[in-house]
């Protein structure tokens, strides 16, 4: 269907081509029509005539054409009864107004006799008019085409008298009128004529016109008889201007239109000219096509011209991208090389002939193997016969040997292509070599991570047999100590001076201090070890407990205790009892002098995640140029005589709080009192 | 006849020994007070083994067993007496230096009648050594004999 249509539209254009170039030969035939003719504007002004009817009237084409039809036939002023020139004028006004056409009954019009000047021959004529509209409907022309009827009316007038004569007459009168009807006929057919030409026409010419190629019709003498708009657009000239123009004067000088095509003999050949000259001076690339006019006159040419300006700008692009890739791949930092199916080096960048240690010369066109004998022992190369054979695509690290027995690595990328094998290599032995001491590094890292790892464990279980022989050894002696100093005091009863008794007490109150030292390190070293376990835990309860514990055994002392209302947090409970515990026994202790003492419990901040817990007593405090000795093992603030200790408690804190992820610190003023602060996460 | 059953004080330390004995000394126990030096006598004696295998005696009223001592030591004399079932009956109440958590779950577990820390001070160790031997000797009840000679 679609290929049916698409014939039909280009046998159509033909047709209509032939007809349009035989528009000129229109004219001719119109002028040479026997019909008295007259074509007239809408503003009545005469356009075209008619050979017959320039007889008829005694005038020239010359003296008619452009001017007025009533300025070249006035009425004749010896005839004052002559309505002609107002019938006329209505029945013009009659076909503008209705778009119809008009016949007039018969009129005298005179006409001025040309030979003698004011002198009016006497004319009868039988007029019609008729519009012709244009594409909107508006009357573009008026065609008036008129029989002179002089002579028949001349007879009807002098003869009345005369039976035969009047028959004749009558007869005459009626051939007469069925003539009149014939050439009204003939007028109507003769513009429906001109119509369809001019509608064929001007179809023709849009379709020319929005043709994308320029087209041309030049006759004989290359003079130019017709060019679309494209064509007058691509050479830089308004519209109609090239029309009766020479054809050589839109080609480059050196090219003659002669020698291009003087052997062209059959339609549509290619033409040599390959440049054509614009308005400005200018050339720019063009295609041309040739054919030879169907139609009468056979030295009519139509040439299609196509500006391959765009074309070859983007060929000029092309091949300016493909050199510019041409050169980087000739300058980049990877070796590039192309291999044909029978191993030749086909194509080889400047990198692949450095990376083989030869000149590039020497390499392209000759085999591998040639080039990098033993190479089809490599297994390299067995992977690259894989690639060609399967034409697969890889990319893997191969050691390649030179001819000289130095090594080198390489990351080949083979892709199969058309040529062969494209293959793009990049040395790497750097990186290899880099990569392989540091697989060694790792290596030894590993193992003395290892070694590490087993010496921490030796030591962590060195440490717990440490403890654990603490625990049960170092006590042991001390007990002995106190239990014999103790037994000897009893045994040398009353036998002792003063002094002795003093030296033997010392003994005995060192070893019990002793053995609160080590019973401290142990629950601190233990604290380390101990397992932990997470679960929530109610701080309100550990501490109500932990208080009334303490409360019980200092009821000599008067504390007054604010205990704030305490949240849940994730620990292990006995461990944050410890960190209750030891806080509050320390309160207690550095408050004792203290009547009342005030000791504080509570939560000062939190921050959605972790909560802090505060213990503050109004004690004995510190200097806080100290705070940073508080938290540590057996660091004290104060004397043993002032308060006891071991300087263990504070330690065991924040050493837990740690391991709950928390934070401790402490503020505190000498003989003012001190807070103690720790964090805990929330539960 | 109980009271004629000995109580077996099982401790490489000949001091503290001497101590627990200085210490039950003022009781005047009726009972015997039979002093081992490590856990391979005390398993000898009950065992009847080596030098106790003439032994004629009934089994002790109570083992006091230190647990550090060299060659077997008392968690290991705990073990063979607690899971066997003729000596698993004797009371053993575990008398040690140690606080350690572990080794107070260990004992416990494996059937320790009672864990006693011996305390530095001399007063508390002389009054936790003649707590121990009063209860077990005079206040509690021992199980009937197992074997009897």
């Amino acid at each position: 269907m679609e290929e049916r249509k698409s014939k039909l539209t280009i046998s159509a254009t033909k047709e209509n081509r032939a007809e349009l170039l035989s528009d000129r030969a229109f004219q001719r035939i119109f002028e040479s029509i026997v019909g008295l003719n007259l074509v007239l504007t809408p503003e009545l002004k005469i356009c075209a005539v008619t050979n017959s009817y320039l007889a008829a009237t005694m005038t020239t084409r010359h003296e008619i054409l452009g001017k007025g039809i009533f300025e070249v036939f006035p009425d004749n002023p010896g005839a004052p009864d002559s309505l002609a020139v107002s019938n006329f004028a209505r029945s013009f006004e009659l076909v503008l107004q209705t778009k119809m056409p008009h016949t007039m009954a018969l009129q005298r019009y005179d006409i001025r006799n040309p030979g003698n000047a004011g002198v009016f021959e006497v004319r009868y004529w039988s007029p019609i008019n008729t519009p012709i509209l244009d594409t909107e409907g508006n009357v573009e022309f008026i065609i008036h085409r008129v029989e002179d009827v002089t002579d028949f009316v001349a007879g009807k007038t002098a003869g009345g008298n005369r039976e035969k004569q009047t028959q004749l007459l009558l007869d005459r009168n009626y051939e007469m009128e069925v003539e009149l009807v014939q050439r009204a006929k003939e007028i109507l057919a003769a513009k429906k004529t001109v119509e369809e030409h001019e509608t064929r026409s001007r179809q023709l010419q849009s379709l020319i016109d929005a043709m994308p190629d320029g087209v041309l019709v030049v006759d004989s003498d290359h003079c130019i008889t017709l060019a679309n708009e494209q064509c007058h657009r691509m050479f830089g000239f308004p519209p109609t201007a090239l029309i009766d123009s020479n054809l050589q004067s839109l080609i480059r000088e050196s090219v003659t239109i002669s020698d291009s095509h003087v052997v062209l003999t059959k339609p549509s050949d290619e033409i040599t000219w390959k440049y054509g000259k614009h308005q400005d001076g200018s050339e720019f690339p063009i295609h041309v096509t040739c054919g030879i006019v169907n139609s009468d006159d056979h030295n009519q040419k139509i040439y299609s011209i196509r500006d391959l300006s765009d074309l070859h700008r983007v060929q000029h692009e092309l091949l300016e991208s493909e050199k510019r890739y041409h050169s980087v791949l000739d300058n980049m930092l990877e070796a590039a090389q192309i291999i044909s199916f029978d191993w030749r080096y086909l194509y080889l960048n400047d990198a692949a002939a450095r990376n083989g240690k030869q000149n590039k010369d020497e390499m392209l066109g000759h085999t591998l193997t040639d080039r990098f004998p033993g190479i089809d022992r490599t297994e390299m190369f067995s992977v690259l016969e894989e690639c060609m054979a399967h034409r697969l695509t890889m990319t893997q690290d191969f050691e390649f040997t030179y001819p000289d027995g130095s090594v080198a690595w390489f990351e080949f990328n083979i892709q199969p292509v058309p040529e062969g094998l494209f293959v793009l290599s990049l040395e790497i032995t750097d990186r290899k070599r880099k990569d392989e001491e540091s697989r060694i590094t790792n290596l030894l890292l590993d193992q003395m991570v290892q070694e590490r790892t087993v010496q921490l464990r030796e030591a962590n279980k060195e440490l717990e047999s440490f403890s654990y022989s603490v625990s049960h050894d170092l006590r042991a002696p001390l007990r002995h100590i106190h239990g014999y100093v103790d037994m000897l005091s009893r045994s040398l009863d009353g036998q002792l001076d003063e002094k002795s008794q003093r030296y033997l007490k010392v003994i005995s109150d060192s070893s019990i201090q002793m053995g609160h030292l080590i019973d401290d390190l142990l629950a601190f070293s233990r604290m380390g070890r101990q397992e932990y376990s997470e679960n929530v835990v109610s701080t309100d309860e550990i501490v109500n407990e932990t208080v009334r514990a303490i409360s019980a055994e200092t009821d000599t002392q008067h504390i007054n205790w604010s205990i704030g209302p305490l949240p849940q947090v994730f620990g292990d409970p006995s461990m944050l009892s410890r960190v209750f515990t030891n806080l509050i026994q320390n309160a207690v202790k550095y408050s004792r002098d203290k009547n009342p003492a005030y000791i504080e419990i509570g939560v000062e901040h939190d921050d959605g995640e972790f909560v802090t817990f505060f213990v503050r007593d109004n004690g004995a405090g510190f200097e806080m140029a100290y705070v940073h000795k508080l938290f540590g093992v057996f660091q004290r603030l104060h004397r043993q005589d002032e308060f006891e200790g071991t300087g263990i408690g504070l330690a065991i804190v924040r050493r837990i709080v740690n391991r709950h992820g928390g934070k401790t610190w402490a503020e505190g003023e000498v003989g003012k009192g001190a807070t103690f602060f720790f964090s805990l996460k929330k539960a | 006849m109980d009271n004629l059953r000995k109580i077996l004080f099982v401790d490489d330390s000949a001091e503290d020994a001497e101590l627990a004995l200085e210490a039950l000394s003022e009781y005047n126990l009726a009972n015997e007070i039979l002093c081992l030096r490590d856990g391979s006598e005390a398993l000898d004696y009950l065992y009847r083994r080596g030098e106790f295998v003439e032994r004629m005696d009934n089994d002790p009223i109570v083992i006091l067993l230190d647990l550090k001592m060299p060659k077997v030591d008392g968690m290991e004399v705990l073990r063979q007496v607690k899971s066997d079932p003729k000596l698993r009956v004797i009371p053993v109440v575990i008398m040690t230096s140690s606080r350690e958590q572990t080794d107070l779950s260990r004992c416990y577990q494996l059937g320790a009648n009672a864990y006693v820390v011996k305390p530095v001070r001399f007063d508390d160790f002389a009054t936790a050594v003649r707590h121990l031997g009063a209860f077990w000797a005079i206040v509690n009840d021992p199980p009937p004999y197992a074997r009897s000679h």
